[in-house]
């Protein structure tokens, strides 16, 4: 054992008293000579009684060795070979909730579930969200239908012309304001008319409140940005790819729609089944027989629709009032 | 080291040896079990578990076995098994554990307070380097230098040969000196401070 290069292996035996007889014999000899492995066994031991310095690394709580005592005392079943020791207070009382260790003790399935928790969780909350703000939405509109039928809503612009009131309302609401664009197709027969218009308040915002009468009956067109709120909820009837949603508030008929990122909602006394409430305001030509037999009705008379053509996207339906 | 069994048919006397002996191991057994499950409620119930088969095997024991090293590899034989059962939680980080109390430094400048705050930081930061090894060095360091177990003993608990707990303890013990290495600096300067 005359090399050095063998002794860093040695000095951590000697020091764990692993050497004997000749190998610990040859180790003392070549310590007395190297003053290199001298300094190399003194700084190694000084480390290793630093770190047995920092011990012990746990210890058992007194509760615990209290239970361990009753445990080794304990005397044995002679026939089983188990200690006669019921623990006072269960150790698992400690033990986390078994889906917390669960989640731990397998991670990727775990970090997967997470994720798809997180995920259905943001898209119940955003749906209900959404919800929440479409029935806002369909409150406010019959909020502002019964105000003006009230006469407690007046009208700040009033004009028979789609284009004056489009105008009034440009420059007063915070989107790109636009009536539904069937009104102003070509052949049809207008079976309404606008009257005006005001701002109203919705959630912190200006929304357009339109008034349009047919045969005396008010019809009410609340419209917001689709930043604000998005036609949700009731029952959804689709039609050229735009999907209505006709909700019912007391007497009232409320139908919702997005389209070119606004949301209208139809207020009017219609009080029949969502698809078969269909009469067109502005009707094609194809819907004059319907719309001869509406104008023949008392406006407080219920009826059924026999059909219903779509003039356009944009278009309100209104078919019977009571 | 504790030897029990040496008289089979003083049966009584080998249990009462048995009993006190085991519950001298107890915090070692504990700081094992906390080594490997890193979970303070699964340590004690794999505590737990090794007494009540070592008691209900105790007999079997050859007169000539170490009861310590004995009652460590029941502990660690419990743990493989319940990691081959995916029972063991080891993974979860022990959030409630407290500090283990450090050892008071017994040397005569514990009466200056800035070498009793030099030596409380460093013990913390020893057993924080400990406990971010990985866990086959974290097991060999806790074996030998906080149980002084031989490397025979720490070879049959693992289960390996002796050479294996060999050059594993260097390779850890390297490790930790390498995590330490800024405490060097700090200890010689205060070591010069103090006249060494």
């Amino acid at each position: 054992m005359s090399s050095c290069e063998d002794q860093p292996s040695r000095i951590d035996l000697y020091l764990d008293g692993e050497l004997r007889d000749e190998e610990l014999e040859a180790f003392n000899n070549h310590i007395k000579e190297c003053s290199s492995c001298r300094r190399e066994l003194k700084e190694r031991r000084r480390f290793l009684e630093q770190v047995r310095a920092a011990g012990p690394l746990y210890t058992p709580s007194t509760e615990f060795r209290a239970e361990m005592s009753a445990l080794l005392a304990a005397p044995v079943n002679s026939t089983t070979g188990t200690p006669q020791y019921r623990p006072a207070v269960s150790v698992a009382k400690h033990r986390a909730p078994f889906w917390l260790l669960w989640l731990f003790s397998r991670p990727v399935p775990a970090l997967i579930a997470c994720v798809l928790a997180v995920a259905g969780i943001m898209t119940l909350w955003t749906f209900s969200l959404t919800q929440a703000h479409a029935n806002a939405f369909v409150d406010a509109a019959v909020e502002a239908h019964r105000r003006q039928m009230a006469g407690v809503l007046p009208l700040e612009v009033r004009s028979n012309s789609a284009a004056q009131t489009s105008a009034w309302f440009a420059t007063r609401v915070p989107f790109h304001f636009r009536l539904p664009a069937s009104q102003e197709t070509e052949g049809q027969e207008q079976k309404y008319e606008l009257t005006g218009g005001r701002l109203v308040d919705f959630r912190g915002t200006k929304a357009a409140y339109v008034a349009y009468h047919i045969h005396a009956q008010l019809i009410s067109l609340l419209v917001t940005s689709n930043s604000t709120s998005v036609a949700s909820g009731g029952e959804k009837t689709i039609s050229r790819a735009i999907t209505f949603h006709t909700h019912r508030r007391g007497d009232l008929q409320v139908m919702t729609w997005s389209v070119h990122n606004l949301t209208y909602a139809l207020v009017s006394g219609v009080n029949l089944p969502a698809r078969q409430s269909c009469g067109v305001c502005h009707a094609s030509v194809k819907d004059k027989e319907l719309l001869r037999d509406f104008r023949s009705l008392n406006s407080r008379t219920q009826i059924a629709a026999k059909s219903v053509v779509l003039s356009d996207h944009d278009v309100w339906h209104v078919i019977a009032f009571r | 080291m504790s030897r029990v069994g040496t008289n089979t048919s003083d049966h009584s006397a080998t249990e009462q040896v048995f009993r006190e002996t085991a519950l001298q191991h107890l915090n070692g057994l504990y700081s094992y079990a906390m080594t490997l499950a890193r979970n303070r409620a699964e340590a004690e119930d794999l505590v737990q578990e090794t007494y009540l088969r070592a008691m209900s095997a105790f007999e079997r024991l050859r007169p000539e076995s170490n009861l310590k090293s004995w009652l460590f590899t029941i502990l660690r034989n419990i743990y493989l098994n319940q990691l081959r059962d995916g029972l063991s939680k080891s993974r979860v980080v022990a959030m409630d554990e407290p500090a283990a109390r450090p050892r008071e430094f017994e040397d005569e400048s514990s009466k200056d307070p800035f070498f009793v705050y030099l030596t409380k930081a460093k013990q913390a930061d020893i057993k924080d380097a400990i406990e971010r090894l990985p866990q086959a060095y974290r097991e060999v360091i806790v074996l030998r230098e906080f149980e002084d177990l031989s490397y025979e003993e720490i070879a049959q608990i693992l289960d390996c040969p002796c050479g294996t707990v060999m050059s594993r303890l260097s390779r850890a013990r390297e490790r930790l000196k390498q995590m330490l290495q800024h405490w060097r600096v700090v200890t010689s300067e205060t070591a010069h401070e103090a006249g060494e």
